[in-house]
């Protein structure tokens, strides 16, 4: 008997715009020690799928439709009356979510949470509760976990609080575990180490786990099985080897393609075209027909899931393909697209175009204690440069201060110190004119495609403004013109220009942002973390404008990623930073290839890989411990109590490593104990 | 199209229907039946013009509303983008309360700049008063007279300009100074704002009725005395409320990207700030309203407000409570209205802010 039979699930939503059918007709199952994994874009109905399991959806606005069933073991969750069902929560299905800053209560000491799981099941006393409270915090892999027990959330780190949150999960050896997301707000060597943690826990206790992600190496990495889903249906079931090695449904195929790999630069992307639907207007027949290169007349008929249900080690594709063979090799033409040429760096011998020494911004902090000005180190001393056509990746965790280098480079924040040259010119010493010279020389596109425009101006004013302002379209006519151009451009119609940001998707925001950028025709933009917010398709499609953007306009690009893989995908060459500073540059390939910092090393190991078991894994180096607080950085090597190098030694808290050769074209790392080792 | 209203009756709107069917009919009533009024206002004073002017431009607005009702749906649906007001206004009709107390209100000021061509006697005009004192109330005198046997009803009336207008123009002008104060100080930041904001605190804590009872103990009371202290004490809430607007908008990112694009500040702060920073202002202006004239209201009761024969909602209060027993309406009928309009202008006020705050749609 499986632990957990979801079958025939429909979760609906009365709302203004009609009703949202979140999650479908969704059936599947979890045995016992099993990780189960559900993935899929945004708006797929995964979360939904979740909250109906432990019936926490809202009601109203939402209804699990009758003719479902949610089976735990022997017994009926959709039966059980609300006593019933809140002695299941915790005790035999928990939840883990995605946001540990939101999800622990901050009047309360960690410990005191974990304890009052504890007994109010009632099977422990007080005292007995929070001695298994610290044991448990010792299983989770929380150091010194007995003084751990009186800290407030605020006290820890992001990691810290999702080991927290797992820990309260577990508190009652529930049989079930559902994490939503759990790894979505870390940082990759956190996130490793809680998906390690996780895939420990599981073992040990043999849980049932169902992992909900938008990410598809993290299911590979941890998963037996997969779910997609799409439009509130899973779309294709099976083990990860089959889904990831031989996926049959042309989402899931579409997913994989859009996914910047590793182990491949520069190619372009194929992403999927357009966007996940409302939930309220999923198109009839096959949901995925409009964004389907392989779509015939026979989808307009809603594809059944052949063969029946998701059981285990069945596999499921929901498409009318698989019945016709000769369509898919028809359509697998038309989807390998032509190689996009990529930017083409200039030669060595030209100035580069930024040119940046010694950049450092410090910001003040208000100290708890006494009266003496401590200070965040943001950007500590960080020099590169930038030829034209060039894209350098900027690559590291948050905190690490990749996004406050781009923003003093531009001044928009004013740099502490350091030496910035654009294109000849020193940015430091610009004014007034110069500035707004520099201005329309170099840009820079946001993160946030929600925040990064104003929510009262359509998208012809925005871009209406600019070009008044920079005299670059003076009279109504041509100014229409060129708005229309820079639409056009940036992959959106005519009709969008009299509309407002909150009609438009993410990804579409960010083409705006993107055409912002562009209005006053810069040679360099600097993208922080342009795809971060955006799922993967539409992030294929984003990654892909901005490559034949370089090629058509010869634009130069600093790229700020956390993500090494889209970092590997669009740039020539690559600056890994860790707490203000670079520890290593090199060439994209070099990098990648014969990365020497034991940091960067920490780093690429720690990715999940969406080629399951399969691809030969190097060694898999698991970092230690949290980033440490800018506010207060190791001495010497920033990176020495995490290191996991050998020859790690007193001579690493001396001083800061300087950034050395470290092997052929330009290849420099900052760390002292590779000096006497040979550069590959 | 000659009875507005009618369509949308028709087209199942029967609330939104029957007001302006009502209204429509009241407004042609009354010149109907004061015509003389009317012809006698043309050659009037300036607020007898001025409530000429208004009785037009109602009519002419419920006109355009009936022909635009009237017309097909696909013509009026013509909205050439939905801009962040017109989707605070969808979800705003969907409050129906909100929106029959804003009725209420748009109601009462009508009633107000209409008042010279409405209210049956001048204020002050005292009746005979051996016979016509303390009347209750009847046909000729519909609320009733007061000991000095002047008609209650037109003394609500006159008494609802007084109190709105006062109203009205103090929170303009302490709305005004708060936006631009928080304004520069959200956005200037460092020692200017360090100087607003001690400056409001100052204020603040100042006793506000204290404050009032003395200024207007040295000086001669006089509506425009009252104008001003009550919106110049009233301006430190709207400067805290815009400067906090202001520092979380010039947080977000389209604010850095202008910046980056080389916009200048000036066209930062109107363009870009201030806009975003109005909806706030908007319904904190709406609920002041209703605020000050309650407090207008009170220092009227206490004397210290309006100075009789001029009639305001407090003094009228105040002259009925020594024939509360014996004359109750004197009293209760200013009460009253003051309790609407206010209660009208908080409702609105809430339905304003859950329209307006993208954060509580939905």
């Amino acid at each position: 008997m499986p632990l957990l039979e979801v079958t025939a699930l429909r979760t609906h939503f009365d709302t203004d715009g009609g009703t949202a059918r979140a999650v479908d007709g969704v059936s599947f199952s979890v045995e016992e020690g099993e990780t189960v994994g559900i993935v899929g874009e945004s708006g797929c109905g995964k979360t939904v799928t979740a909250l109906s399991i432990m019936r926490l959806v809202p009601e109203p606005p939402g209804r699990i439709l009758p003719g479902a069933s949610i089976r735990l073991r022997d017994r009926e969750l959709l039966e059980l009356p609300d006593r019933a069902m809140r002695e299941v929560r915790g005790r035999e299905v928990a939840m883990v979510f995605q946001e540990p800053m939101t999800s622990l209560n901050p009047v309360l000491t960690v410990g005191d949470q974990i304890r009052e799981a504890l007994v109010l099941d009632g099977r422990l006393d007080g005292r007995r509760a929070r001695r298994a409270a610290v044991r448990l915090l010792g299983e989770v892999g929380i150091p010194d976990p007995g003084t751990r027990y009186a800290e407030y959330p605020h006290q820890l780190s992001g990691g810290m609080r999702q080991r927290i949150m797992i820990a309260i999960a577990l508190a009652l050896e529930p049989g079930l575990l559902i994490a939503d997301e759990p790894t979505t707000a870390l940082d990759v060597t956190i996130q490793a180490q809680i998906l390690d943690l996780i895939a420990k826990l599981r073992e040990r206790r043999r849980m049932g786990v169902l992992l909900i992600t938008h990410d598809l190496g993290v299911v590979a990495e941890v998963a037996d099985r997969v779910l997609v889903m799409y439009a509130g249906q899973i779309v294709e079931s099976g083990t990860v080897r089959e889904i990831f090695l031989s996926p049959r449904h042309p989402y899931t195929r579409g997913l994989l393609a859009s996914l910047p790999r590793l182990s491949v630069t520069r190619k372009r992307l194929s992403p999927i075209p357009g966007y996940v639907p409302d939930a309220a207007a999923w198109p009839d027949g096959c949901r995925f027909r409009p964004r389907c290169p392989h779509a015939w007349e026979k989808c307009g008929e809603p594809p059944p899931a052949s063969p029946s249900g998701g059981r285990p080690g069945e596999r499921t594709v929901r498409c009318w393909l698989p019945d016709e063979p000769e369509r898919r090799g028809a359509a697998a033409r038309v989807a390998t697209a032509a190689p996009a040429p990529g930017g083409k760096p200039a030669e060595a011998e030209e100035p580069p175009l930024l040119r940046v020494r010694g950049l450092r911004k410090y910001f003040p902090v208000r100290s708890q204690r006494r009266g003496n000005r401590a200070v965040v180190r943001a950007v500590d001393g960080v020099s590169f440069e930038i030829r034209r056509g060039e894209t350098l990746g900027l690559v590291g965790e948050s905190g690490c201060g990749k996004s406050t280098a781009a923003r003093a480079i531009l001044r928009l924040i004013e740099p502490t110190e350091g030496a910035i040259s654009f294109g000849g010119d020193d940015v430091r010493s610009m004014n007034g004119d110069a500035l707004r010279r520099l201005r329309r020389q170099a840009q820079i596109i946001f993160q946030d495609p929600f925040g990064s425009l104003n929510p009262r101006m359509t998208v012809e004013d925005m871009l209406g403004e600019i070009l008044k302002v920079h005299g670059l379209a003076t009279e109504r006519n041509t100014r229409r013109r060129r708005i229309l151009e820079l639409l056009d451009i940036v992959g959106l119609l005519p009709g969008h220009a009299d509309r407002y940001p909150h009609e438009f998707s993410g990804g579409q925001r960010q083409r705006i942002g993107i055409a912002r950028a562009l209005s006053v025709e810069p040679e360099l933009i600097i993208c922080d973390e342009p795809v971060s917010a955006l799922d993967v398709s539409v992030q294929a499609q984003v990654l892909n404008l901005l490559r034949d953007l370089q090629g058509e306009l010869g634009l130069t690009y600093l790229f700020i990623s956390h993500d090494l893989a889209v970092i590997r995908h669009v740039s020539d060459r690559v600056a890994v930073m860790y707490l203000g500073r670079i520890v290593e540059t090199a060439s994209v390939t070099r990098l990648y290839r014969h990365a020497r910092h034991p940091y960067t090393r920490s780093l690429l190991s720690a990715i999940p890989r969406t080629e399951p078991q399969g691809a030969a894994r190097a060694e898999r180096i698991l970092l230690e411990g949290d980033i440490p607080s800018p506010a207060a950085p190791p001495p010497g090597c920033h990176f020495h109590p995490r290191c996991w190098h050998p020859g790690r030694d007193q001579a690493c808290t001396a001083g800061i490593p300087p950034l050395e050769p470290a092997g052929r074209r330009g290849h420099r790392a900052a760390c002292i104990k590779l000096r006497g080792e040979s550069g590959a | 199209m000659l009875l507005p209203g009618l369509p949308a009756i028709l087209g199942g709107r029967v609330a939104a229907g029957s007001a302006a069917l009502l209204l429509w009919i009241a407004l042609l009533a009354t010149a109907f039946l004061g015509w003389e009024r009317f012809l006698r206002a043309l050659s009037g004073t300036w607020d007898e013009r001025l409530a000429l002017a208004t009785w037009a431009l109602a009519i002419l607005l419920l006109a355009a509303w009936s022909r635009r009702e009237g017309r097909p749906e696909r013509a009026r649906r013509a909205w050439p983008a939905r801009t962040q007001w017109a989707l605070a206004w969808e979800a705003f009709r969907k409050n129906r309360l909100a929106v029959a107390a804003a009725a209420v209100v748009v109601l009462a000021y009508l009633l107000a700049l209409l008042t010279p061509l409405l209210a049956p006697f001048d204020p002050a005009l005292q009746g005979e008063l051996t016979t016509e004192r303390l009347l209750p109330p009847s046909s000729r005198h519909p609320l009733g007279t007061d000991q000095f046997a002047r008609d209650v009803l037109s003394r609500v009336l006159y008494g609802a300009r007084i109190s709105m207008t006062i109203g009205f123009v103090a929170m303009s002008i302490s709305m005004t100074i708060g936006t631009l104060l928080g304004a520069v100080s959200g956005f200037a930041g460092g020692r200017v704002d360090t100087v607003i904001m001690r400056v409001v605190d100052m204020v603040l804590s100042f006793p506000r009725l204290v404050l009032l009872i003395a200024i207007i103990a040295f000086f001669e009371p006089s509506i425009f005395l009252i104008v001003a202290v009550l919106g110049l004490t009233q301006w430190p809430h709207p400067t805290r409320l815009v400067r906090g607007e202001v520092l979380s908008i010039r947080e977000r990112e389209f604010i850095q990207a202008g910046r980056a694009l080389g916009l200048s500040g000036a066209r930062m702060v109107l363009r870009h700030v201030v806009p975003n920073a109005l909806a706030p202002v908007i319904v904190a202006a709406t609920l002041g309203i209703g605020d000050t004239i309650v407090l207008e209201a009170g220092l009227s009761f206490l004397g210290l407000g309006v100075q009789p024969p001029t009639p305001s909602w407090g003094t009228m209060v105040a002259d009925g409570r020594d024939n509360l027993f014996g004359a109750w309406w004197i009293s209760t009928f200013p009460g009253l209205a003051i309790v609407l309009v206010v209660l009208s202008f908080n409702i609105a006020g809430d339905g304003l802010r859950d329209a307006l705050d993208p954060r509580s749609r939905r």
